[in-house]
């Protein structure tokens, strides 16, 4: 395996406040192989409560500058600015004030629309207009955490336009704040079999210079109602990491040369079973072994 | 107050449209015919059906409703 000129970036997990997280990860938090705790910020916005031991997680990891912030609802691509965003903003300011995170990243993609004030982000029109709205929702952002910025890849697509274009529209939009895009391996992973694109073509239409995170999960298949294709591949983040998204997030390492946080990811409640924990704890020792074998 | 443009327009109704719970046959039908998908016509009949019924299932399962 070719290795990787630079520092090797440190690796870390998607932490989750429940049980089952907890179990599956307490060892490798217990011997310091969690290098780096990513936290979606916003939970505490839709109800969830953070039990005593994610609490204590999320100080450590704040008070050694180890701790990435990662909104889910801000809704980036929302063609109006609403009051809920700017509630949002508003505690994700404080939020920020209160622990010490690295970085910030978002979805790319709406979910706030019409009658609908959350969900799972949606591709939107590659337009001028929404390049424009969205560049001012980046910067609100950048303003309430007072550190680097980034977007995630978009998993959905509604059509091809949003698999070809979302890189070259991602850089765009992260320009403007001089952010940083956060690659989700397993996002990719779900473009080249829904579309049948494939995974070099699709990364080297991204930013890979900008690059800062890699994220990994698994996912699940849905049944192709139109015949179109054999199944659909779906961002569901409740399996293990399939051996395709370790072979793209290996490409990523090597073409993406400033890859400073590697996480992996894992819905609560989607390893209640001991053999899914175990599983999990194996995905996390298959990417110590591709760092070190990517990196001098 | 300024009228809504085109995107926000678009928007909204492409939400409230695969939040509808009609079926997919009405939601793809819908978008092909719906002047309010007009402005980006080109692109939702590009849409993949396929795609639109993860669209939909999507909002079943995380969209929350404004009160």
């Amino acid at each position: 395996m070719l290795t990787v000129p630079g520092k090797k970036p440190k690796l870390g997990l998607s932490l989750m406040p429940s049980e089952d997280f907890r179990e599956a990860t307490q060892e490798l938090f217990a011997i310091d192989k969690v290098e780096v705790v990513e936290w979606s910020f916003d939970f505490a916005l839709t109800g969830a409560e953070v039990d005593v031991w994610s609490a204590q997680i999320l100080d450590r990891f704040s008070a050694k500058s180890a701790l990435l912030g990662h909104g889910v609802n801000l809704s980036t691509l929302s063609a109006r600015f609403s009051e809920r965003q700017e509630k949002w903003l508003a505690y994700t300011r404080s939020e920020f004030e209160s622990r010490r995170y690295v970085h910030a990243s978002e979805h790319f993609g709406f979910s706030e629309a019409g009658p609908i004030a959350h969900g799972a982000p949606l591709a939107v029109p590659m337009t001028a207009e929404s390049l424009k709205r969205g560049k001012e929702m980046l910067k609100r952002y950048a303003d309430a955490v007072q550190c680097p910025v980034g977007l995630e890849n978009l998993a959905f697509a509604f059509c091809m336009e949003d698999v070809k274009r979302q890189g070259e529209f991602i850089d765009q939009l992260i320009s403007a704040v001089d952010g940083f895009l956060l690659l989700d391996a397993h996002n990719i992973y779900c473009q080249v079999e829904n579309f049948g694109v494939s995974e070099r073509e699709l990364l080297d239409s991204y930013p890979l210079s900008k690059v800062r995170e890699i994220h990994l999960s698994g996912g699940s298949w849905s049944f192709s109602e139109s015949g179109a294709r054999l199944a659909v591949r779906r961002d569901t983040h409740d399996d293990a990491v399939p051996q395709e998204v370790f072979n793209i997030a290996t490409l990523a390492l090597k073409l993406c040369p400033n890859i400073e946080y590697v996480i992996l990811e894992r819905l609560a409640y989607t390893m209640m079973e001991p053999e899914q924990q175990e599983g999990f704890r194996e995905d996390f020792e298959t990417i110590v072994e591709i760092l070190e074998l990517c990196y001098v | 107050m300024s009228e809504d443009s085109d995107f926000e327009k678009f928007q909204d109704a492409l939400a409230e449209l695969l939040a509808s719970g009609l079926t997919q046959a009405q939601i793809l039908e819908t978008l092909k015919t719906d002047s309010r998908f007009d402005c980006y016509r080109e692109y939702v009949d590009s849409f993949e059906p396929d795609m639109v019924a993860v669209a939909c299932e999507l909002m079943g399962r995380w969209a929350k409703r404004k009160e």
